[in-house]
């Protein structure tokens, strides 16, 4: 009697976990809230297979209480005869699970041919390279130049396709917006395709999906799908170099920054920091998050991360930088103003 | 054998097996702390590059490497290399614009205090000055790897097919003595 009731207990909570996975922080970044439309076939394809699969388990379990229950009544349970206990295996166990594999095997080829056509050629190419543990991101044009670089951020306008090459500097990493495709590793020495539409509006979270090094669970990217208007201001704007210090202790920040070591690993256009093996900072104050979305945008996590990144993401190449308070104010204060 | 040895035996056992497993040390790098990166660090000062003294010969203190023997300090020694873009003037220790780095020739000294100080420093004809650029604990991983590149320490597994040349094997560490003795006595 206590054994039911804990497990009753049991099947209750996890059916209040299902209902809590479903609040809308977790749809940001999930496989069953599809925004794209791979990711909808996708879905559509796993949501038929947990319903077979459901159905397969539910009629296997009341097969196994018939069992269970009915054995317990009578002194002298019936038994099948051999040839009728042969016709169950046969077709229980083997025309029934062919039909049902078939079934779930044409959907799947369905599923995966759609999804690897490939986009119209019109289509705006962004080049991703994936390091330990950021995104380096890069902006083609029609002749597949690059016009402008960003880090970890990813915008696109809605609706249309966009083509991604993926590249990798290290290791294999895996390039994931669980609400708008499936995986696509970037491999190194090998170039990948793949290609995204977003059907609505909004952030999508991504993340790295295979195991890359000690950071690999906090390499995570933003995709912000735009108007196209929206797009193109903020594209235009990434195109262009930093903006100047506007006032004197945004120019005491730069001078801090070109003076020590972030300019070794770092740049940022329109001053002489050129350094490639780091995120691109010309327009870090418009990121809404840092460190591969970690941590969120605003002065006291940028002064954390430059005082101290081993503490939020230890092993990262980012080394602890020691500066005055007021060093540090004035350097915050001019990456915040690189909009 | 009584019951009572035979729990004393296995209280033992346990107690060697935990003071075993104690043994087991950590790869991981030691918690940094937040360093100072002034432009001419106090491990440089004092730091003599050449033997010729007028007077009496004063050796160089000695500064050990923090990082003395040790693989992972090798290992970000060969990344900071080239993400500072050492490779640039220096290749992988051939040499090219900068001199080499796996030959016997120091013009500016082979200790460690010796090399963090050109690091740091910069030196004529075109070795900038990365004080205050690098942090101290990275340039003592530079100068680590620098070393070993150099046959005075230890290589290990670090760019060992890069380093393979067909004069001779890789000199055992600390035994052979630079061409041009500068400066130290730790050589």
């Amino acid at each position: 009697m206590n054994a039911c009731i804990r497990k009753l207990g049991g099947i209750a909570a996890c059916g209040f976990a299902l209902l809590a996975m479903s609040c809308s922080e977790v749809d940001r970044q999930s496989v069953l809230t599809p925004k794209g439309p791979q990711a909808q076939l996708i879905a559509n394809l796993t949501w038929a297979m947990i319903a077979v699969g459901a159905v397969v388990f539910a009629a296997v379990a009341v097969l196994v209480l018939m069992a269970v229950l009915r054995g317990r009544r009578s002194a002298h349970p019936r038994l099948l005869e051999s040839h009728q206990a042969w016709r169950v295996v046969l077709a229980g166990g083997v025309i029934a699970p062919i039909i049902v594999l078939f079934v779930l095997l044409v959907g799947s080829a369905v599923v995966d041919r759609k999804n690897v056509t490939p986009p119209p050629g019109s289509a705006m190419t962004i080049e991703v390279i994936g390091h330990r543990w950021w995104w380096e991101v890069h902006y083609l044009d029609e002749r597949q130049n690059r016009v402008a670089v960003t880090a970890n951020e990813i915008h696109i306008p809605v609706t249309e396709p966009v083509r991604f090459i993926l590249k990798s500097v290290d290791v294999i990493h895996s390039f994931w917006i669980p609400n708008l495709h499936g995986k696509t590793d970037l491999i190194p020495g090998r170039t990948n395709v793949s290609w995204l539409a977003a059907s609505e509006p909004g952030v999508f979270r991504g993340q790295c999906a295979e195991f890359c090094g000690l950071q690999h669970a906090n390499m995570g990217l933003e995709v912000v799908a735009q108007s196209r208007e929206e797009f193109s201001t903020w594209l235009h704007r990434q195109q262009s170099p930093a903006a100047e210090p506007m006032d004197a202790e945004a120019r005491e920040g730069m001078q801090v920054f070109l003076a020590g070591p972030c300019m070794m690993c770092h740049s940022i256009r329109g001053t002489p920091a050129h350094g490639r093996v780091a995120p691109d900072l010309t327009h870090v104050g418009g990121r809404r998050r840092l460190a591969a979305a970690l941590i969120p945008n605003n002065r006291g996590h940028l002064a954390a991360w430059i005082t101290d990144a081993q503490r939020i993401k230890p092993g990262a190449a980012m080394p602890p930088i020691s500066l005055e308070p007021r060093q540090l104010r004035a350097l915050v204060h001019y990456l915040e103003g690189l909009e | 054998m009584h019951a009572s040895e035979i729990r004393l035996w296995r209280k033992l056992l346990w107690l060697a097996f935990a003071a075993a497993l104690s043994g087991c040390s950590d790869e991981r790098p030691p918690p940094r702390g937040p360093l100072d990166s002034p432009a001419n660090p106090p491990a440089a000062a004092g730091v003599r590059v050449s033997s010729l003294q007028p007077g009496e010969f004063v050796p160089t203190p000695e500064r050990h490497s923090p990082y003395q023997g040790d693989p992972l300090a090798l290992a970000e020694g060969f990344r900071l290399f080239q993400w500072f873009n050492c490779v640039g003037c220096h290749s992988f220790g051939g040499g090219g614009m900068g001199p080499a780095l796996t030959d016997a020739k120091w013009i500016y000294g082979a200790s460690p205090e010796q090399i963090y100080a050109t690091i740091v420093q910069g030196r004529p004809n075109g070795m900038p000055s990365f004080g205050g650029k690098i942090p101290e604990d990275q340039v003592w991983k530079l100068v680590s790897y620098v070393r070993a590149i150099g046959r005075l320490e230890p290589l290990g597994q670090v760019n060992e097919t890069l380093l393979q040349d067909p004069i001779g094997e890789p000199q055992a560490q600390g035994e052979e003595e630079p061409v041009e003795p500068v400066g130290s006595a730790a050589q």
